[in-house]
């Protein structure tokens, strides 16, 4: 009833509101509006610049000069910095000197530099240099006989020495592999020398695709800022409800027409019958348990579970049409708790229905009786 | 209102912005410290202990043939070296290098230590021979980081010995050492034990300890043998067995057992009676003494290289020799 009554209410106020766009939407349409567009288009152009102009180089070459100690160790991770696929190249400034690069485990690396200083390289100080330190690895140098030069020990994976320059490619495969191995670079006598690491990316970093996600989010706002956010506030909250006062064209108006109606006709006829009505024998039906599995029945008719009925309860509700009568009565009184969407004449119809099941039922749980007892 | 939704749009634009400058190159990436503890890893990948003992074997065959003993020493180390240097010397002189120096190159199983630091071994079990002689249990060595690894010894594998099981190439098993317990006994104690047993067979203290084997058994069938011919003469003969200091190589198996190569020096003294010369036993003996004038003592001595297994203690096992190797090196009359 109180629903009822705003729908006059809100027609009678509809003509009160100015004709024409309000401050708000002007705000949201000419100002908003554009400026969401704007950066709709500028994060697609950023976008397409990342992709094109400013993507990232598939060559990463990192340099850097080292001088005062003759080796040179890149700490673990360093060599697949970047990617797997690595060149290494060593450049002595005396190009008549032996530079030896190896490739092998950090530990290897460890005891073969073992008591001598040696420079560090700790990663990338820039995308062009690298970060160098210089210390001293652990241990007391080698002194025992029959050694072997770098180039011939067993210990490495891979090696090259070469006089002035030499260098060594990882190709990051399953045995060539930079991920767990170290690069010692032995520059025998030389005084200074560039090391330099050249990575070839194999997947470009992409930073296009973040543009353009968030141009599109900035699309769907722009076009959000002009219709939905352009409304004022009470209309848009009220939207659903004044679209069925104004036209009921909406299949959720209707239903709520429909509603509306069913209950005003079914508060009518129970305060016909509310007056007649015996109030002892109302309280009698609603104590029996079987009038209490009913009591939804007749608010959704169409659910049946012949498993879960009460049967015994079911035999007393239909034991005189003075019973079913007073079966129908606790279930309008029920309407006070929950809105009914069922006519007083369609209920008398599905009580009839029932009571018909009801009897079938009967006599087919007696004849399964029988046929267990025979068992 | 308008003034806010400017501000809004302004800081929108700039964190736009700075997301489109800032991706030039991305973030100057960082080296993560790595989780895997190194210590973990084998020293060597399979393909690399391959290619070592390889090379090892075709620089030897290349000396086996050139009878050179010389540049032995630049692939083979430690008792090895000692019986293949006697081996060539041997073959030298009789024109015939033995079957039983004879090393497969196809491996059934390598064994390498996940040990960081030196000396670091590697044991590698190889196949039968061609004309079926049994495994070689090749131990390789490499003493220190500059220095390559080498043959340190060689155990031919008795037949039908049951060995035990090790990690698989790829994890690596740990290095042992002659101290290592919770076995039966130390390394070093059952070196010298089975020294002990050696030198008095089945009267030695130890010999319960240690399951037959046929050293064991071909020794004191031959130190029987022997002795009967000595007493007819009424000579004697004596030999003793000891256990090289740190010559001993010990690798962990997967069952906590040890298995460990060892070498064992042996001095065989035998004395003719009644004025008689002692002459040497065997042909190797034979071809080491060459021209040297005989007299009434020989002494002999002898490389033994032994395999023993050793199980962890109250696995109510005894000590196992799985295999070995025995060069006389030096034959003199005194």
């Amino acid at each position: 009833m109180v629903d009822a009554m705003t729908l006059p209410q809100e027609e009678q106020e509809q003509p009160q509101v100015k004709v024409g766009p309000t401050r708000h939407a002007k705000i949201m349409r000419g100002i908003v509006t554009p400026i969401l567009g704007l950066l709709a288009v500028a994060c697609i152009v950023l976008g397409v610049l990342n992709a094109t102009m400013w993507k990232p180089s598939a060559q990463v070459t990192a340099s850097s000069l080292v001088n005062g100690s003759r080796y040179v160790v890149t700490d673990p991770g360093v060599l697949s910095l970047i990617d797997q696929r690595v060149k290494i190249t060593a450049k002595t400034t005396d190009a008549s000197s032996n530079v030896c690069i190896a490739i092998g485990s950090a530990r290897d690396v460890a005891g073969w530099i073992a008591g001598t200083p040696y420079t560090r390289i700790t990663g990338l100080s820039d995308w062009s240099a690298l970060s160098t330190q210089k210390a001293a690895a652990q241990g007391t140098a080698d002194q025992s006989d029959s050694q072997v030069a770098l180039q011939d020990s067993d210990m490495w994976t891979k090696t090259t020495c070469k006089n002035g320059t030499a260098s060594l490619q990882i190709k990051g495969t399953a045995t060539d592999d930079s991920t767990n191995a170290v690069a010692l670079i032995d520059f025998g006598d030389a005084k200074s020398a560039t090391v330099s690491l050249d990575w070839t990316r194999q997947t470009l970093p992409d930073f296009a695709m973040p543009l353009y996600f968030a141009g599109g989010l900035f699309v769907i706002l722009a076009i959000l800022a002009a219709s939905v956010f352009a409304m004022p506030p009470h209309k848009r909250r009220h939207r659903e409800a004044a679209a069925v006062a104004d036209t009921g064209t909406e299949p959720g108006g209707d239903e709520a027409v429909a509603a509306w109606v069913k209950d005003a006709e079914a508060n009518a006829s129970r305060n016909e019958k509310a007056s007649t009505a015996k109030r002892k024998r109302r309280r009698h039906a609603s104590h029996r348990s079987g009038a209490r599995t009913q009591v939804p029945d007749d608010q959704q008719p169409t659910i049946i579970d012949p498993a879960a009925r009460n049967l015994v309860a079911d035999q007393q509700s239909n034991a005189g049409p003075s019973d079913g009568a007073a079966a129908t009565e606790a279930a309008k009184n029920s309407d006070s708790e929950a809105t009914s969407v069922i006519s007083a004449d369609e209920l008398q119809a599905y009580f009839a229905r029932l009571a018909q099941e009801q009897v079938q039922s009967d006599t087919e749980s007696d004849t399964d009786d029988r046929t267990e007892g025979a068992k | 209102m308008s003034r806010r939704f400017s501000k809004i749009a302004a800081a929108v634009l700039a964190v736009g912005l700075m997301i489109g400058m800032g991706g030039c190159e991305g973030q100057l990436p960082k080296v993560a410290s790595s989780t895997a503890s190194p210590s973990a890893t084998p020293n060597l990948t399979a393909a690399q202990e391959k290619k070592i003992r390889t090379q090892i074997l075709k620089t030897l065959d290349q000396f086996n043939q050139d009878r050179n003993t010389d540049e032995l020493g630049s692939i083979l180390s430690g008792p090895e070296l000692a019986i293949r240097t006697s081996e060539l010397d041997v073959a030298r002189a009789t024109g015939n290098l033995d079957r039983k120096t004879t090393i497969p190159t196809d491996l059934a199983q390598t064994v390498i230590s996940t040990e960081s630091g030196w000396p670091r071994t590697v044991f590698s079990i190889t196949t039968t021979t061609e004309d079926q002689q049994s495994k070689r249990l090749l131990v390789l060595k490499q003493d220190s980081a500059h220095q390559n690894y080498k043959l340190w010894g060689v155990a031919r594998l008795f037949s039908g010995v049951k060995m035990p099981k090790f990690e698989i190439a790829s994890l690596g098993s740990q290095q042992g050492t002659d101290k290592d317990s919770g076995l039966l006994m130390t390394p070093k104690e059952a070196v010298a034990e089975y020294a002990d047993v050696l030198q008095y067979g089945a009267n030695s203290k130890y010999a319960s300890q240690f399951a037959d084997d046929d050293l064991r058994t071909k020794l004191s069938e031959l130190t029987d043998q022997v002795q009967k011919a000595m007493e007819l003469n009424k000579g004697t003969q004596e030999q003793t067995f000891t256990p090289v200091d740190d010559a001993i190589c010990v690798m962990r198996s997967s069952d906590g057992g040890d298995l460990v190569v060892a070498q064992i020096n042996s001095e065989w003294t035998r004395s003719a009676g009644e004025g008689r010369e002692s002459q040497p036993a065997s042909d190797a003996e034979k071809a080491l003494f060459g021209d040297g004038k005989a007299t009434s003592i020989m002494k002999t001595t002898y490389v033994n290289v032994v395999a023993l297994y050793i199980p962890k203690a109250n696995a109510g096992k005894q000590v196992t020799a799985v295999g070995s190797e025995r060069q006389p090196i030096k034959v003199e009359a005194l």
